[in-house]
C-alpha cells in the first residue's frame, strides 16, 4: 500500500515538472535557428558574450551559465568559447547592454542584428 | 518514430542476449529472463563500444547499423549450431500462491504508476534533465552532426563545464541510432533511457526470482518502483541509471558465479564492469573496487583464476576506455586540484564532518521526504529476519565490499574535489546514493528470508 501511495505521489511530482507545451530547451533552439543559418561554417570555434561581459550592463548571474550551456547544446558541433576574441561571436545582449557594448567596439565588428536580443558579430580587426 | 527508435536497438539487444547465452548455457525460463535483462544492457554496451571503434576508422560512413545486424545474425547462427541437439521450447507451468498473486497485482499497479511518471517527464522534458542534455545528448550531437570531425567533441577549447572527458556509452548509442534512423529525434535518447529502466528493474526482479523466489522478487520491485526513484531518475536521461544498471549486472553475475561456479559468468561480470567505466567516471572506480573485492572474497578459492576470468571480460571495454582517456578526452576536472592542495583538503577535519553529515542525512532520507527507504528496509529485515546461506558467503562478502569500497571512493572524491564542497554534495550526492541503492536492494533481498517462507512460518 505504501508503494502505491508513493507511486501516486511521484506521479503527481512528475506532472508538476516543466510544462507540456513550453520546453525551454526547444524554445532556445528555435531562438538560435537564425544564428545557425547566418554562420558561414558548420564546425569550428565561435565566441559568446552576454550582458555580464559588458561593463555597466545589468545581468542575472543565475541565468548566465544556464544560457551559455543551452547555447552550446543548441549550436553543436560549433564550440562556444566565452569572449569576443574569435572571428565570429554570438552576442546574447539586451538592447541596453548592446548600446553600451557598441560604444566601446565601434568599427571592430560587423554587426548582424537578429530577433530576440541576439546579434552575430564578425570581427573586422585582428 | 518511437517504434522505429525501439526497432533500431533490437539487433544490438539480440546480440547481447546471445552473447550472455553463449557464455552461460543455463536453461529454464527463470534463467532466460535474467539473460534477457542482462542482454539488453550488454547489447547496448557492445554497440556503443563497437561504434566508437567504427567511428575511429569509418567516420564518413553510415553503416554501423549493418554491423549490428551482421553481428546479431552471426551470433544467432552460432547459438543455433551450438544448440542444435537441444533446441526445444517448453512453456513454463506456473502456479501462483495467493500471496504471490497479491504481490504481483500490487506490483502491476506500481509499475503502471512508475511508467506514467516516466512518460510525463519525457513529454515535459524531451531533452532530459540539465546534465543529460548538457553532457550526454550534447556529446551525441557533436558526433552525429559532424561525423567526419567528430573528434572535435573532445577539443581542449571546450569549456570544462561540459565534461567532454565523460565516457561515451550514451553518446555513441544515441549518435549511431540517429544515423540509423536518419534524423536527430529526441525519441532515441528517450527510448534508450526507457530500455535501461526496463533492464535495471527487470534484472533485479529476474535475478531474485532465479536465486530466491517470485515473492521476494516482487517485494524488491515494490521497493524499487514504489519509490519511483527509477521512474524519475531514469526518465531524466542522465547516466546514473545506466551506471546503476551496470553495477547491479556485475553484482548479480558475481553472485551467480559464487552459486553456480561457471567461469562465463565472471567473464560477463568483467565486461559489465568495463561498461560501467564506459558509462561514467565513477565506473572506473567500480572496476578497481570489484577487482579488490573479488580477490578478498575468493581468497581461499583460487583467487588468481577468479581475477583472470574477470579480467578476460574486462579487457575489451577497458582498452576502449583507456584509449579514450589517454588519447582523446581532455583532463578530468575533479582531479584538477593538484597533489598538494588535495592533501591539504584531505587533512581538513571540517570537510570530513560535512561529508559524513551529508552521507548520513542522504542515506537516511533517500527515496522519501524526511523519512527514507533505508529505515523501512531495516524494519523489514527485523520483521522478516535474515537467512543468509553459508555457501554464498564469498558472494555476500564480494558484493558488500564492492558497495562499501565504492562509497569510500565517493567519499575520497568529495575530499579532494576542486569545487565548493557544499555545492558539490548538494548537486551530486543523491545520485551517487542512487547508483548504489539498486545493487544494495539486490544484496538485501538475497539475505532476507523469502517473503513466502517468512509468512508461511508466521
Amino acid at each position: 500500500m505504501a508503494s502505491i501511495y508513493f507511486g501516486f505521489r511521484n506521479l503527481r511530482h512528475a506532472m508538476a515538472t516543466g510544462s507540456l507545451t513550453g520546453d525551454p530547451v526547444t524554445q532556445w533552439e528555435v531562438r538560435f535557428q537564425a544564428v545557425k543559418k547566418l554562420l558561414p561554417f558548420k564546425r569550428g570555434v565561435v565566441g559568446y558574450i552576454t550582458n555580464s561581459d559588458v561593463p555597466g550592463a545589468k545581468y542575472d548571474p543565475n541565468n548566465e551559465q544556464g544560457e551559455y550551456t543551452l547555447t552550446q547544446y543548441t549550436m553543436a558541433p560549433i564550440i562556444l568559447v566565452r569572449g569576443d576574441n574569435e572571428a565570429w561571436t554570438i552576442a546574447n545582449l539586451n538592447s541596453k547592454a548592446f548600446q553600451l557594448w557598441s560604444q566601446t567596439n565601434q568599427g571592430k565588428f560587423r554587426v548582424m542584428p537578429l530577433k530576440d536580443d541576439l546579434y552575430l558579430l564578425q570581427r573586422l580587426t585582428p | 518514430m518511437t517504434f522505429l527508435s525501439i526497432l533500431i536497438f533490437l539487433p544490438s539487444i539480440l546480440a547481447g542476449i546471445l552473447i550472455v547465452h553463449l557464455l552461460w548455457r543455463e536453461r529454464g525460463w527463470k534463467a532466460v529472463w535474467v539473460k534477457i535483462f542482462l542482454g539488453i544492457g550488454l547489447g547496448l554496451g557492445q554497440a556503443s563500444l563497437l561504434d566508437f571503434v567504427y567511428m575511429l576508422w569509418f567516420s564518413n560512413e553510415n553503416g554501423f547499423f549493418l554491423v549490428q545486424l551482421a553481428l546479431s545474425a552471426g551470433l544467432l547462427i552460432a547459438v543455433v549450431v551450438c544448440e542444435r541437439k537441444d533446441l526445444r521450447f517448453t512453456l513454463p507451468r506456473v502456479r501462483f500462491s495467493r500471496l504471490q498473486i497479491f504481490l504481483l497485482a500490487s506490483l502491476l499497479i506500481v509499475m503502471v504508476l512508475c511508467a506514467l511518471s516516466a512518460v510525463n517527464i519525457w513529454a515535459r522534458e524531451p531533452h532530459g534533465a540539465w546534465d543529460a542534455w548538457m553532457m550526454y545528448n550534447r556529446a551525441a550531437r557533436f558526433i552525429y552532426r559532424d561525423q567526419p570531425g567528430w573528434l572535435g567533441s573532445f577539443s581542449r577549447q571546450m569549456d570544462p563545464i561540459f565534461h567532454a572527458d565523460y565516457p561515451l556509452q550514451l553518446g555513441m548509442d544515441i549518435a549511431w541510432a540517429w544515423q540509423a534512423v536518419g534524423q536527430e529525434t529526441q525519441r532515441v535518447p528517450i527510448v534508450l533511457s526507457g530500455l535501461f529502466m526496463l533492464a535495471c528493474a527487470g534484472l533485479l526482479g529476474a535475478a531474485l526470482n532465479l536465486t530466491k523466489s517470485l515473492g521476494q522478487a516482487s517485494v524488491s520491485l515494490l521497493f524499487l518502483l514504489g519509490s519511483s526513484l527509477i521512474g524519475n531518475e531514469g526518465a531524466s536521461q542522465r547516466a546514473d541509471l545506466p551506471l546503476a544498471y551496470f553495477f547491479i549486472s556485475t553484482i548479480v553475475l558475481i553472485y551467480l558465479f559464487a552459486s553456480l561456479r561457471k567461469p562465463g559468468l565472471l567473464i560477463l561480470a568483467g565486461f559489465m564492469a568495463g561498461l560501467a567505466a564506459w558509462t561514467k567516471n565513477e565506473g572506473s572506480l567500480f572496476v578497481l573496487v570489484a577487482l579488490v573485492a573479488l580477490f578478498i572474497a575468493f581468497i581461499d578459492q583460487n583467487p588468481w583464476r577468479v581475477l583472470g576470468w574477470y579480467l578476460l571480460g574486462l579487457v575489451f571495454p577497458l582498452i576502449i576506455v583507456l584509449y579514450f582517456k589517454e588519447f582523446l578526452a581532455p583532463p578530468s576536472d575533479v582531479l584538477g586540484n593538484g597533489f598538494t592542495r588535495s592533501i591539504q583538503q584531505a587533512l581538513d577535519l571540517s570537510r570530513h564532518i560535512l561529508i559524513l553529515k551529508s552521507f548520513g542525512a542522504d542515506i537516511l532520507s533517500f527515496g522519501g521526504e524526511g523519512f527514507g527507504i533505508i529505515p523501512i528496509l531495516l524494519a523489514y529485515a527485523l520483521i522478516f529476519r535474515l537467512s543468509p546461506s553459508s555457501y554464498l558467503r564469498p558472494a555476500y562478502l564480494a558484493i558488500g565490499l564492492i558497495l562499501i569500497l565504492q562509497a569510500i571512493g565517493y567519499y575520497g572524491i568529495y575530499l579532494i574535489t576542486p569545487y565548493d564542497l557544499e555545492w558539490h554534495l548538494v548537486f551530486s550526492l543523491g545520485r551517487l546514493v542512487f547508483q548504489l541503492y539498486i545493487p544494495f536492494l539486490f544484496l538485501f533481498f538475497t539475505i532476507v528470508t523469502d517473503v513466502e517462507k517468512a509468512l508461511a512460518v508466521k
